[in-house]
């Protein structure tokens, strides 16, 4: 079970937060919005202008630029698609 | 606790949760509710009575944490820490229970009475979500209760539960001593984590992919399709306030001059018949034919913020404001100045970097807001009928330029700080409901009828009253008080293309509220509203006009906007002074330059 940086995901993939290395007063902004050690985190999408970047955690969609996407460690990557998706 | 004795209940939540919406239910108050990070920036409050117990309510701003970062959240921590608050209710999104949670722990830690009030159940029963709120109730050990509150359901068992809390021991619930084991010094994230997963994952079966988000955003948010649609968006959004309002205009316009043939025709003495006349039909009458546009303003306005794409568009922008030195966040205040810059520099608190902040605040200034409106719409209509609708759309796009441009100079004057970061989260795509998006609109409509039956109308009586004496001149001529003030002052703008005394008393007159502008001159040309468009024609050419329409567009926001600038600048507010200073210079400086051009083209 490697880790590695979040920036590496590509959407469709999924990994579990394993650390987030930043500064306190980021890591506590990060935290109250769920990005926290032990939860799966989903790229998403990057948006048009090829920054910020989407991700899905803990059932809500956050916006991060990528200076703060590259802070992030995470372990247990699924590279594939798995998820099932509804449409609307 | 005893019936009889008052109680005071805090709301508090994440934003985006439905708490403004309870709020509105709980009090029959029609206070705006938006989908967007900060919606609520300052604590409200309201008082009602409940089967006999008097309660006062404090909606709070929304936040994320007890930790204070942003101007709202030291809001809500202040008054959480220091008022004797007899129960929290927190409104929570049931479709992401175990990040609303992180903020329970967090009240419960501080030793707060907490009632949870469980929003979005229809919601999440319709994305596949299955969960059983009784066995998270006992396991979680504090009162919760369903409710769906843009309908106001379950509003009365969420107070009856409430009240009778208060009669019960605090809870004690053991899982806080592994997740806030010293009250005080925050919680435990990880361990929030674990519990979550361990003690109430089982009784709560989620999908992997919140469907709510996706089909909108893979339209919205695409590489291909973001842009375009955006710009379709917001285009659309002005073209359709256009066009939907002014045949609704032109009605109203219509009522006022046949009313104006009528006056002629009563042999009124010539001082009632021109009060009449030239302030009540043609000044006041002017004014109010804007209602539908202003309407329509912001009832899209408010369409944009509680569908969920006003959150949206930060992710849009943000690289593109990176490049001047701010973020995706200052796009917020951006639209909703396009209405009104009062709530516009207000939201600004959202946006956690001071500097930033500052920047939004001040560049507001330059956002043309809805009482500028009326006045580019008369010129627009007037001098370039053929291509109004574009006109206005592009004089927008200046606007918000000009608001970017004034960023990156204060960027440069302030100095940059710390790297910005952008760490939001967005909203999910909702349905606005007629009834909110009626409300909101007629919320602005409403102050500016007043705003007409009082500020508006004491300024054209003013003018007109300047107009008529000394007694004897003719109506409006340069021996009249009118006249001599208009020439005195005319040289300042002469060079921009509109050194008469009617334009001149107009933007003299619309410091005081911009919607007088197009009232004066009505007023002063002494004609009905149709012969307004030959009186003005006469007067000055296109490019002048054009030039005027810029000057509005830049020149002293209102007083209610520097007032609120003023105290939300904190520790800058000496600096408030430079506001009209400033946006005088770049008024006069880009009309200037608007002329100058429009004479070399036209």
């Amino acid at each position: 079970m490697g880790t590695m940086k979040l920036s590496a995901l590509t959407p469709g993939a999924s990994a579990v937060v394993h650390a987030i290395c930043c500064e306190e007063e980021l890591k506590e902004q990060l935290h109250a919005l769920g990005v926290i050690p032990g939860v799966r985190i989903m790229p998403i999408l990057t948006a048009p202008l090829g920054s910020p970047q989407v991700f899905e955690v803990m059932g809500t969609r956050i916006a991060l630029r990528p200076e703060e996407v590259s802070e992030i460690v995470v372990v247990d990557a699924i590279m594939e698609a798995t998820a099932k998706v509804k449409w609307a | 606790m005893g019936m009889s004795k008052p109680i005071t209940i805090a709301l508090v939540g994440n934003p985006n949760t439905g708490k403004t919406s309870l709020l509105n239910a709980l009090t029959g108050l029609s206070l705006h509710v938006g989908n967007w990070p900060g919606k609520t920036v300052e604590k409200k409050e309201a008082a009602l009575t409940h089967k006999g117990q008097q309660i006062t309510l404090v909606d709070l701003p929304g936040i994320y944490t007890l930790h204070a970062f942003s101007e709202e959240e030291k809001v809500s921590k202040r008054f959480l820490d220091s008022s004797e608050v007899d129960v929290v209710i927190q409104v929570i999104d049931v479709n992401a229970l175990s990040r609303h949670l992180l903020m329970t722990y967090e009240l419960l830690a501080s030793g707060k009475r907490v009632v949870l009030a469980v929003n979005f159940n229809h919601e999440a029963k319709q994305s596949g979500l299955r969960y059983n709120l009784e066995k998270i109730e006992q396991t979680l050990g504090i009162p919760m209760v369903a409710i769906e509150a843009h309908r106001g359901k379950g509003k009365i068992a969420l107070l009856d539960r409430a009240i009778q809390f208060l009669d019960e021991p605090l809870p004690q619930p053991e899982y806080l001593a592994a997740i806030a084991p010293k009250a005080k010094q925050g919680i435990r994230h990880r361990e929030a984590i674990e519990f979550f997963q361990e003690q109430i994952a089982p009784h709560y079966k989620t999908n992997t992919v919140t469907w709510r988000f996706y089909a909108l955003d893979k339209f919205f948010l695409n590489k291909f399709t973001a842009l375009p649609a955006f710009f379709l968006v917001m285009t659309a959004v002005f073209m359709g306030i256009f066009s939907v309002s002014s045949p609704m205009m032109d009605l109203i316009t219509g009522m006022f001059d046949a009313a104006y043939g009528h006056v002629g025709s009563w042999g009124l003495p010539p001082l009632i018949d021109s009060f009449i006349g030239n302030v009540l039909l043609g000044g006041l009458g002017t004014v109010l034919a804007f209602v539908p546009l202003l309407f329509l303003l912001f009832f899209m306005i408010a369409f944009l913020e509680d569908s969920g794409y006003l959150g949206r568009t930060m992710i849009l922008v943000d690289r593109f404001f990176a490049f001047f030195g701010i973020t995706g966040r200052s796009f917020i205040p951006i639209v909703l100045g396009l209405g009104c810059n009062v709530p516009a520099v207000l939201a600004t608190r959202t946006i956690k970097n001071e500097r930033e902040r500052i920047i939004a605040i001040i560049a507001n200034s330059f956002i043309t807001c809805g009482a500028r409106l009326p006045v580019l719409v008369l010129m627009a209509g007037i001098f370039f009928p053929a291509y109004a609708g574009w006109l206005l759309v592009g004089l927008y796009a200046v606007s918000i330029l000009v608001n970017l441009l004034a960023s990156v100079v204060m960027a440069k004057v302030l100095g940059t700080n710390q790297p910005l970061t952008l760490i939001i989260e967005l909203p999910p795509y909702r349905l606005p409901t007629l009834k909110n998006l009626t409300k909101h609109a007629w919320f602005h409509v409403k102050e500016f009828l007043e705003k007409a039956a009082t500020t508006i109308l004491l300024c054209i009586v003013g003018i007109w009253v300047l107009a008529v004496l000394p007694f004897g001149v003719e109506y409006g001529s340069p021996e009249s008080l009118l006249g001599m003030l208009g020439s005195v002052l005319a040289p300042l703008v002469a060079p921009l293309g509109f050194g008469q005394t009617n334009y001149v008393i107009a933007l003299l007159f619309g410091v005081v509220a911009k919607e007088v502008v197009v009232g004066s001159l009505a007023t002063i040309a002494g004609v009905s509203v149709e012969n307004l468009g030959a009186v003005l024609t006469a007067q000055i050419s296109p490019a002048a006009a054009l030039s005027f329409m810029v000057f509005v567009m830049f020149y002293i926001p209102c007083v209610a906007t520097i007032a609120v600038m003023k105290s939300e600048l904190g520790r800058y507010a000496r600096f408030t002074f430079l506001i009209p200073v400033m946006t005088l210079v770049v008024a006069w400086g880009l009309a200037f330059l608007t002329y100058q051009i429009a004479l070399q083209l036209m």
